[in-house]
């Protein structure tokens, strides 16, 4: 446990470092982030009454949407309950944290395999994202900001989808009696280590997200 | 007029003497003797030796008046007696030695009085030391020597008293009984050696065990004057002095008995010290009931708790003072011995051929907050705590041991309780019950030789027909409480602990009681009996103990009152695990959802994987039509 909360706070360190960094680049990103997502929220919710009345392409927009703020909410919620007594305190999640993790931990399973599924045609790799991939590499300057972040917001997701397996799996595998000590010793720490990239990658995935928005 | 120079003579002497003498009694202790040392041998020693009494004469069958033989003075005559005395059941008299986890107190019992006290010299929170207390160490003696192994108090009377200092020099010492655990003979006889404690027989006492020897008569009975060993018959035909008798036959030609001293101490010798019963299903149905498994698969109780001449008895349980660091004693602990550390250079865990558990499906959290006890040791829990009776608390195994399993204290098992080390482990538990002075938040006992006779007035004339709790109102205690005020010192107020409450009697004459922390129930962890794996808790699921009525968390403790109107309340088990009262209900109630949390996840991570799959062989195709396209 020692050596994954170095791991874990070195991650969270540089994360936060980075988004630091990034709000003093982008002045107003900050402010930016919070009043779009306030938007987002009151869109949706105002939105979900009225879906009877939206083509099917809006609905699933808004649906699309709406999962993007449980998951959101569930990241939130679930990396609090998870990493503030484990790397923190250095203690296993238990009384109430354990608790709200429980409770979030199906919410965010499911809102995440619905948003997966709903948001992976939009995420699929482009001509265009070769063009960004060729610019980053040769550094020309011929791709818009807006085409790189939205490459990167797609390596995002993709990694996203990735580490999501093993972040759930690891705790169904655990609640069944198939695997004995070592194996959940070793799901734990699978399941530690996966929440901890995930979680760094969405902090990233929201950054693009954030950026993508004001270039568009 | 003596010369100058025959006192520095004289004063030479006597320096040259005391150096002599200081060094003589050093090298007695500090000496390794003849059977300290293993010389690789594996065969058991045979113990055909020569007795010898208190003096260190030699002892005959045709001495007369004939001796008792001594322990300390026949085995030190190979093994050095005073680094044994040192040993864990022994040194308890020793400030400097670590006290440990909480162990078994002793328990100074009167029913008349209402009155259970948990007594250890030992500094374990919960207990009282005797001799802060007032309980004199001649007193221990005659109340707890029947299962004392002899050595610490018993050689350490201290008599206060002319009185005592009289009846100690007839009864002598208790010393360590070596036989006790030593002796393997099928006639060795420990509950005569608690009938002879019971006599005041001290210096008898080892002797009694022996199958070769017979001791009869009471040194209580005797006056103060009794000379022993001019063996004066006492004026009363009927008082029989202390005396021996050995079975000549038994003595060699060299004045020499064979006594079955064995390295690898049978369970039997320890059980007589070491016994437990379960009051609904062993004591009555012993039939129904199982030995430990390690036992019933051949093991003996010194496979695990092992100790060297040292005698520092290993206890067995992780994080035991003095033993980290030592693979060879971490290795004999559960976890050391079944589970251990296979990064280790030399691997020390699986001795003994001890098989390693999978565990399948238990978090390991599990392993962190709980010993392995919490689940294999003991009788499954039940929605109430069941009572037991154990061998030291309640006298077990001597000669007209009151078998009602209503006699006090009422034990209860298993109770789970948080530890000090903060894991949860099986407890034995029983709520202390006494009469104390209080000054402040600190309350001292009154001892029942003070309040039995008050309490007799009061409580119901003949308690005899009673073997548990003795009626008692609320009024009763009050009036006990009225006239113990009087001989109360100034500033100190008489209270009454028990049932978990502190009473006492307010300006206006009426009884008040309230939760205190000085009547908080005693306990202390057990190991034993281990049960099978297959009746481990856990092994048929979470909801063993993660349900909503689990026993685990929501099992009923008995709350034991003496007070009529407190009797038959009960605790919840959660209560003594730290973690609160809604924490384990939630927790337990989530367990509901436990199979929907199954399918919901499973379904997830199936539907994650399809579309992360699905997108990577759509990736993989365009890699393919690329690659095979013969437009370039």
């Amino acid at each position: 446990m020692t050596t994954y909360r170095i791991i874990s706070i070195i991650g969270i360190v540089l994360t936060i470092g980075g988004f630091v960094y990034a709000a003093r680049k982008h002045q107003g990103m900050w402010e930016g982030f919070w009043k779009w997502l306030n938007q987002q929220t009151k869109q949706t919710l105002t939105a979900l009454g009225h879906l009877g009345s939206l083509s099917f392409a809006d609905t699933m927009g808004i649906i699309r949407q709406f999962l993007f703020l449980l998951t959101l909410l569930a990241v939130v919620l679930l990396a609090l309950t998870g990493f503030l007594p484990v790397v923190i305190a250095g203690q296993h999640v238990t009384g109430i944290l354990l608790i709200i993790h429980a409770i979030t931990a199906p919410v965010f399973a499911v809102s995440l395999a619905l948003l997966i599924l709903a948001s992976a045609h939009a995420h699929r790799f482009l001509e265009e994202d070769w063009q960004a991939v060729r610019a980053i590499f040769s550094r020309e300057m011929n791709s818009s900001h807006a085409q790189r972040s939205q490459f990167w917001q797609k390596i995002c997701f993709w990694l996203l989808t990735f580490f999501a397996i093993p972040v759930i799996a690891s705790i169904l595998f655990s609640m069944y009696p198939v695997i004995g000590t070592e194996g959940q010793e070793y799901l734990l720490q699978l399941h530690g280590y996966a929440t901890l990239f995930f979680t760094i990658i969405a902090v990233i995935y929201g950054y693009y997200t954030v950026t993508a928005t004001r270039s568009a | 007029m003596i010369k100058p120079h025959v006192i520095r003579s004289f004063v030479l002497g006597v320096i040259v003497l005391c150096t002599y003498s200081t060094a003589s009694i050093a090298q007695t202790q500090d000496t390794t003797k003849l059977g300290d040392g293993f010389d690789g041998n594996r065969a058991n020693p045979v113990h055909l030796i020569k007795l010898y009494d208190d003096q260190g004469d030699l002892v005959t069958p045709h001495d007369q008046p004939l001796m008792p033989f001594s322990t300390k003075q026949t085995c030190q005559e190979c093994h050095n007696y005073n680094t044994i005395s040192q040993g864990w059941h022994f040194n308890y008299l020793d400030p400097a030695v670590p006290a440990g986890r909480p162990g078994e107190p002793w328990v100074l019992v009167d029913r008349k009085s209402s009155t259970q006290i948990p007594l250890s010299y030992r500094p374990w929170r919960g207990t009282f030391d005797p001799d802060s207390i007032g309980v004199s160490r001649w007193e221990f003696v005659q109340n707890f020597g029947r299962q004392l192994p002899g050595g610490g108090v018993g050689e350490n009377i201290d008599p206060e008293t002319p009185d005592i200092y009289m009846r100690w020099l007839i009864s002598g010492d208790l010393q360590i009984n070596c036989l006790s655990c030593h002796d393997a003979a099928p006639d060795h006889d420990e509950a005569e050696y608690a009938l002879q404690t019971i006599r005041q027989n001290y210096r008898w006492a080892a002797t009694a065990t022996a199958g070769f020897a017979s001791v009869e008569g009471a040194a209580s009975d005797v006056p103060d004057d009794y000379d022993l060993y001019r063996g004066t018959v006492p004026d009363d035909p009927n008082v029989i002095p202390p005396t021996v008798h050995y079975d000549s036959d038994q003595f060699d030609y060299n004045n020499r008995v064979f006594i079955d001293i064995q390295h690898q101490i049978p369970a039997n010798n320890c059980y007589f010290c070491h016994s437990s019963t379960n009051l609904e299903k062993s004591m009555f149905e012993r039939w129904k009931s199982d030995q430990d498994v390690h036992l019933t698969s051949g093991m003996t109780c010194v496979d695990c708790h092992r100790e060297g001449l040292d005698h520092n008895t290993l206890r067995g349980y992780e994080g035991e003072p003095g033993r980290q660091g030592d693979p060879s004693a971490e290795s004999l602990t559960c976890e050391g011995c079944h589970v251990g550390d296979n990064s280790d250079d030399i691997p020390h865990n699986g001795r003994l051929g001890a098989p390693k558990p999978e565990h399948k499906g238990i978090p390991t959290v599990h392993f962190e907050i709980m010993t392995c006890t919490a689940c294999h040791s003991g009788p499954r829990p039940q929605q109430v705590t069941q009572g037991v009776k154990t061998a030291r608390i309640h006298a077990l195994g001597l000669k007209g041991t009151n078998k009602s399993p209503d006699v006090l204290p009422h034990v209860q098992y298993p109770v789970y309780v948080q530890g000090e080390d903060g894991r949860i482990a099986p407890h034995k538990l029983f709520w202390p019950a006494y009469w104390g002075f209080m000054e402040g938040d600190s309350i001292q006992p009154i001892l029942p030789k003070v309040v039995t006779p008050i309490a007799n007035d009061i409580l119901v004339g003949d308690t005899l027909k009673f073997t548990s709790w003795p009626p008692m109102s609320k009024d009763q205690l009050g009036q006990i409480l009225t006239a113990l005020s009087e001989q109360a010192p100034a500033g100190k107020t008489p209270v009454y602990i028990g049932g978990g409450k502190l009473y006492q009697v307010a300006a206006s004459g009426e009884v008040t009681e309230r939760e205190d922390a000085a009547a908080k129930p005693y306990s202390w962890a057990f190991a034993h009996d281990v049960r099978p794996a297959n009746q481990a808790l856990g092994v048929r699921g979470c909801d063993d103990c993660h349900s909503v009525n689990a026993p685990f968390s929501f099992g009923k403790v008995k709350v034991d009152a003496a007070v009529m109107t407190d009797r038959g309340a009960t605790v919840s088990m959660a209560s003594f695990q730290g973690l609160g009262t809604v924490f384990p209900r939630v927790f337990a109630i989530s367990f509901l959802f436990r199979p929907w949390l199954k399918v919901i996840t499973l379904g997830a991570t199936v539907l994650i994987t399809a579309v992360l799959l699905l997108y990577a062989f759509l990736g993989l195709a365009r890699i393919v039509k690329v690659a095979g396209s013969d437009n370039s």
